[in-house]
């Protein structure tokens, strides 16, 4: 209990840290409330108002095929939010384990983990990712994987780079000398150390899982139209920007922009607070 | 010669990574959902057109013999026939690598220029004003898409303003490209004197570049920022200052000492962006790589997916190992 | 009567860290007669080598300076502009020569190059001749096939042959007065010898003055002509060597010189007294009296200042010994 006393006092006094939780409770906001929120269905046109500006009935205006944009919006937190966490969890969940033993065992099992993880980092990611997708087929779950399957391998290099340096340290000696099972060394002296860069990474990981998502959405290789989510959102109002209806792409790329920051200045609070040297 | 011991030692391990990436795209095509053959014959098409088409496409076979008749083609340069365009996968990308490679190219040049002078000014002034605005721009920045920036920046400039040209490729629709040479259009117009054509093809590149310098200067920023923080910490530059060199050189050694975690990142960078500018590239209407592999995968065109992982992969291993080099010139202490 | 050549006064210097205000220096009185080099002895942690850098008017973040003055050749430099500073005394009146050395070398630059540029620095010759005055100070240093040498790199240096280097890139500009701060540190002992040898051998021929900064006494009695002893950024002592060792005044001078090992032969016990105070918590009065095995009354309260007891030899105690 105390550890997270100490984790909130500092949030407090830390005001981007403050804000990037803020906007990520929001966005957790819309994506749980999302009903109460959203004052339209984000699937059905409201036939004869397209392409209308932001007005006091829609406040973000409305598309190209008549939805109101404000409520796509709020339910697209449910898709971009929702692939983000999990995806960087899952690949968390990956990747550090693998990391750690490979780091910790090195060897032949070490030399052809890290090949593989060479040969997945080899491929044009966004590409990669676009064939991943398109094999799978379209659907969330399937994104999730494609973006999990990408980003472990980071926290896999991560992981073992630390583990290899703090390995030879003494205080890995002295559990050693005290009989302590190479599982214990592993999970209760390694680990700890080894998570904090991790955890740093995946608050800003997880921005990139969603721009990822929305740049895939964005050309028609991901979340397929009509379900709401950001970066299809754009896509529906791209060709009307040169004739000057703005809000359809605009307010989308700010949800990205707004939430992405949130994630990107909580995991600079992170930084911040597992290293006592800066506080 | 150690240089080209290393360098023979380095293509020989990337050739099996090279055969892995050959494998697994060639794998993956084949896991796409839906068929070529039904695409190309169309909905009205009979069994034995089906088996037609699916002989000639080379499908009939087992595909271990696909892959193997694949491998043989490629010793040979040639990289298989799209289906989509009936072209030769080799001459559909020599045709759209140069669209590609001019747009990032020059992108990435601003990003090292704007980002390794920013970083190094913010680093040595860390109280000042700089250092604030380019905190919030790394932040900001990381935290946008560059397509959408790409479709602000349209708004502005070209509806609003009407100061550049419609995204709507690289020259204006009226315009042909009289002459390719290279297919770099700056390069093009330069070599023929026309500076029509040169002021057409730099007017429509100001855009897209501008959208990924916007996005991809802020990495680059930050890691010199980080670099040069850390250099100017050391005990040799608070030795080099107590030896009375002047402001300038310690300054010079300072960014030299920091230069190669950057050089690093560039690299990347670059690498990345040769399949990541697809979507810049797409609001644009660029014609370039990135377009034409978004397409083959929409058409399960095989060859022509397989070409470009293959360009792509040979590419970023290529880019890796000049950054290797440059950092092994810059770096003494880092042996072969 | 010789001149002074560095007179340091009451000089204060503060290390803000985030739990409060390190007191690193606390009331410097330090000076320097032209030609003659100072030992300055003290433990690791007493504030030698902040002191040592601030005679080059120069602190490391996070410090500043908060009173006193620093006169070299009667003219403070605390008070200049840094770049009058970098233009006339860094490197060209005063020299720093410091330990580790490949740490203070530029690590991407041949070292040739790096000695040729603080020459051209000063003396705005052209490149051309910084290099070929390079090879000559590296041939004075001793170190041999100069020419070749000049091209390496710190990293593949040896220590012995890195520490030469230093002294060379300090005295490439024939300073007036060096600044050597712990310089044998981690060296072998034969090659500390030499190195010693050499500095010696170069203040000697070029009249230059000196201090030596060391926590090794022996040192300081063979080749110094003065000794200052430091404790907790504080100058306790300051003689001339040969008083210094015959009849110490302080204290802690006392103790210091029962680590040589004539004395102890005579006395097989050594008073424990344990460590340095914390800077951040420095106790009131006299700094060395939780240690000081004659402290009294007055030593808890007041600070000492400073006595002249004889000619040169001046002290900071309310008790100083008497023989």
């Amino acid at each position: 209990m105390k550890g997270i006393n100490i984790f909130f006092r500092m949030l407090i006094k830390n005001l981007p840290g403050l804000i990037g939780s803020i906007i990520i409770l929001i966005a957790v906001i819309c994506a749980l409330f999302a009903p109460l929120i959203a004052p339209y269905d984000p699937e059905k046109p409201i036939t004869e108002d397209n392409r209308m500006p932001p007005n006091s009935q829609h406040i973000f205006g409305t598309d190209e095929i008549g939805m109101d944009i404000f409520s796509r919006i709020v339910y697209a937190t449910r898709i971009d939010l929702t692939i983000g966490v999990l995806a960087t969890l899952l690949s968390l969940s990956i990747g550090i384990p693998i990391g750690i033993l490979v780091g910790f065992y090195e060897g032949l099992f070490g030399e052809i983990v890290m090949r593989l993880t060479d040969l997945i980092q080899a491929f044009p990611v966004f590409i990669f990712a676009m064939v991943l997708v398109a094999v799978l087929g379209n659907k969330m779950e399937n994104i999730i994987a494609a973006i999990t399957f990408l980003n472990a391998p980071i926290y896999l290099r991560l992981v073992r780079t630390e583990v290899l340096s703090i390995k030879g340290r003494q205080f890995i000696e002295a559990a050693r000398c005290a009989g302590k099972s190479n599982y214990h060394i592993m999970f209760k002296e390694l680990l700890p150390n080894s998570l904090k860069p991790a955890l740093i990474q995946a608050s800003v990981n997880v921005g990139w899982a969603i721009l990822l998502t929305a740049g895939l959405s964005f050309i028609g290789a991901g979340i397929r139209v009509p379900t709401p989510e950001w970066g299809s959102m754009i896509s529906l109002g791209a060709d009307s920007i040169m004739t000057g209806q703005w809000w359809s792409s605009f307010f989308p790329g700010m949800a990205i922009m707004v939430t992405v920051l949130g994630f990107a200045l909580f995991g600079d609070f992170l930084r911040t607070y597992f290293n006592p040297e800066r506080r | 010669m150690k240089m080209l011991k290393y360098l023979i030692r380095r293509i020989l391990t990337f050739l099996p990574l090279m055969f892995g990436v050959i494998f697994i795209v060639f794998v993956l095509v084949r896991l796409l959902p839906g068929s070529p053959v039904h695409r190309l014959a169309g909905t009205n098409a009979n069994e034995a057109m089906v088996e037609a088409i699916t002989k000639k496409m080379g499908l009939d076979k087992p595909i271990w013999e696909q892959f193997i008749i694949y491998l043989k083609g490629l010793l040979k340069g040639d990289l298989g026939l799209s289906w989509n365009t009936s072209n030769p996968v080799g001459r559909d990308l020599l045709v759209r690598f140069p669209a590609t490679l001019e747009l990032i190219t020059i992108s990435l040049f601003n990003c090292l220029v704007l980002g390794i002078s920013l970083g190094a000014a913010a680093a040595i002034k860390p109280k000042g004003i700089f250092n604030k605005i380019s905190n919030i721009y790394g932040l900001v920045a990381g935290a946008i898409a560059d397509f959408w920036v790409g479709l602000m920046f349209i708004f502005i400039f070209f509806f609003t303003f009407r100061l550049l040209p419609a995204p709507l490729g690289r020259l204006d629709i009226l315009n042909s490209s009289p002459v390719r040479i290279t297919g770099f259009l700056l390069l093009d117009s330069l070599l023929i004197g026309d500076l029509a054509f040169f002021m057409d093809a730099f007017a429509h590149l100001v855009l897209p570049v501008a959208s990924l310098t916007v996005c991809f200067t802020a990495p680059i920023m930050k890691m010199m920022k980080s670099s040069m923080g850390e250099v100017l910490q050391s005990d040799f530059i608070a030795y080099s200052k107590m030896l009375g060199l002047p402001k300038k050189t310690v300054t010079r050694y300072a960014i030299r000492n920091a230069m190669p975690p950057v050089v690093t990142m560039i690299g990347y960078i670059y690498g990345f962006l040769l399949g990541g500018a697809v979507l810049v590239e797409t609001v644009f209407a660029w014609g370039g790589m990135g377009q034409y592999v978004t397409l083959a995968i929409a058409n399960k065109d095989y060859a022509a997916i397989q070409g470009f992982m293959l360009v792509a992969t040979i590419f970023s291993m290529a880019v890796y190992l000049v950054v290797d080099i440059v950092y092994m010139i810059i770096d003494p202490r880092i042996e072969f | 009567m010789t001149d002074t050549i560095l007179n340091i006064k009451n000089l204060h210097i503060h290390f803000n860290v985030n739990n409060g205000s390190a007191k690193v220096l606390n009331g410097i009185d330090l000076s320097v007669k032209q030609g003659h080099l100072l030992g300055l002895v003290g433990e690791s942690g007493s504030g030698k080598s902040v002191l040592a850098m601030s005679m080059l008017a120069y602190v490391r973040e996070p410090g500043i300076i908060k009173k006193g003055e620093i006169f070299f050749d009667k003219k403070d430099i605390l008070a200049l502009t840094e770049e009058e500073l970098q233009k006339k005394y860094r490197g060209k009146e005063i020299g720093l020569i410091a330990a580790n050395a490949r740490a203070h070398l530029n690590p991407l630059l041949p070292v040739g190059e790096q000695i040729a540029n603080v020459y051209s620095a000063h003396t705005k010759k052209p490149k051309k001749e910084g290099r070929i005055k390079a090879v000559e100070i590296l041939k004075s240093v001793g170190i041999n096939d100069a020419e070749r040498r000049a091209e390496s790199y710190p990293h593949e240096l040896s220590g012995g042959m890195a520490q030469r280097v230093m002294i060379a890139i300090t005295l490439v500009n024939a300073p007036r007065f060096i600044v050597a701060d712990d310089c044998t540190n981690g060296l072998d002992v034969t090659v500390a010898a030499q190195v010693m040898d050499l500095l010696l051998l170069i203040l000697k021929e070029r009249e230059s003055s000196g201090i030596f900064i060391t926590h090794d006494l022996g040192i300081v009695a063979q080749c110094c002509d003065e000794v200052a002893i430091m404790y907790s950024g504080q100058i306790f002592e300051q003689a001339p060597v040969k008083d210094f060792f015959n009849k110490p005044l302080h204290p802690y001078s006392d103790v210091l010189l029962d680590s040589l090992p004539e004395r102890r032969k005579a006395k097989p016990e050594i008073d424990t007294i344990g460590n340095l105070p914390n800077p951040l918590q420095l106790p009131n009065g006299c700094l060395f009296h939780p240690r000081c095995p004659r402290a009294q009354e007055l030593c808890l309260r007041e600070k000492p200042k400073i006595r002249v007891i004889s000619p040169g030899h001046t002290v900071k105690c309310h008790y100083p010994l008497e023989n």
